[in-house]
């Protein structure tokens, strides 16, 4: 079960935890040391979010009678769920 | 000697995860001249998210956020080099494969993504590490701690609004230090595997179902309760 990096850990989790290290130590300068359980809440946090966004963004989809999942739909899940606020300008890049 | 310093630094940098060392020197000498405001404001935040959730990797949008942050300009000088014109994609995303891969988990087998739905996402997701850790990384320094760990981020989350996932995260979290190395990890993706990324949704609903599939084989039963648990959670969220 223990498959893929040296360490093993990238085995079970489902997004590849150097990868979450780094975007974290981009988000500011401030962040200087990131204990080992970090990434991990971050990988189980990550699948939660894109379950909960995907989801509410299908229904977009399937109000619009769509089968096929667009930006738009995301857009609108963002713009209807006020803890998505955070999203909205990473959605809106769009029409430019 | 020569093989001795040598394995000394291959011992080295894998343990401190510290990809350009020089960087982080700097940083940590910059620092106590430029003692950083405590709580960077939402503008900030949404400053760098600009930056981040750009898919051409434009650095150049850093730099109006850094100066904000008081006295950032030596820093940003810095990373620039480092990104190196554009900054290239896998250090700023995660791979799109994991991620397309969890939004099908949670669709119904005939949904179709397009592609910039995808891509979206990714960015979404990108922007999401990003703004939970600036506020876990705020409250280290008004606690004047160095490292970012498990419960800053459950902190952060809970107070940026995602109260949801912080009792699945907990849960997650106690396996993971529990088992240590090996054997809980292979239980966590164990677990992982046949459910979905929501946990309290399979709770009430597996029983009943359960049963009345007891005569399908396993996979397809596995398969059906998935789609059922989906659609389930679609009619919810349409009724809204």
């Amino acid at each position: 079960m223990l498959v893929g990096g040296v360490s093993g850990r990238t085995g079970p989790h489902s997004l590849p935890l150097a990868r979450i290290k780094r975007i974290m130590k981009r988000s500011s300068d401030d962040v200087r040391m990131i204990s080992a359980e970090a990434p991990v809440v971050f990988s189980k946090a990550c699948e939660h979010l894109i379950g909960v966004l995907v989801r509410r963004a299908w229904a977009a989809a399937l109000r619009r009678k769509r089968r096929t999942l667009l930006k738009e739909d995301v857009a609108a899940a963002v713009a209807n769920t006020d803890v998505f606020d955070f999203l909205v300008q990473v959605v809106q890049q769009q029409p430019k | 000697m020569g093989a001795h310093s040598a394995y000394v630094r291959i011992a080295w940098v894998p343990a401190l995860d510290l990809h350009p060392p020089p960087l982080t020197k700097i940083k940590k000498n910059n620092s106590p001249p430029f003692p950083r405001p405590h709580a960077p404001t939402a503008k900030q935040i949404k400053g760098f998210g600009g930056a981040c959730s750009e898919r051409g990797g434009r650095m150049a949008e850093a730099p109006p956020a850094s100066p904000g942050g008081g006295g950032g300009s030596h820093e940003s000088g810095e990373q620039s080099p480092r990104a190196g014109g554009g900054v290239r994609e896998q250090d700023r995303f995660l791979p799109i494969a994991n991620i397309i891969r969890i939004m099908k988990k949670a669709l119904p087998a005939n949904a179709k993504i397009a592609k910039d739905a995808k891509e979206t996402m990714q960015e979404c997701v990108s922007e999401f590490i990003s703004f939970v850790t600036s506020e876990a990384s705020d409250r280290c320094q008004k606690e004047k701690r160095k490292t970012i760990n498990g419960d800053d981020l459950l902190w952060a989350m809970a107070t940026l609004g995602f109260e949801e996932y912080i009792e699945p995260l907990k849960l997650y979290l106690q396996k993971y230090r529990e088992g240590g190395e090996g054997s809980a990890r292979r239980e966590l993706g164990g677990s992982q595997s046949g459910t979905s990324t929501t946990g309290e949704y399979q709770a009430p609903q597996q029983a009943p179902f359960t049963q009345s599939l007891d005569y399908v084989n396993p996979q397809a039963r596995r398969h059906l309760l998935k789609e059922s648990r989906i659609l389930f959670e679609i009619f919810d969220l349409l009724k809204l």
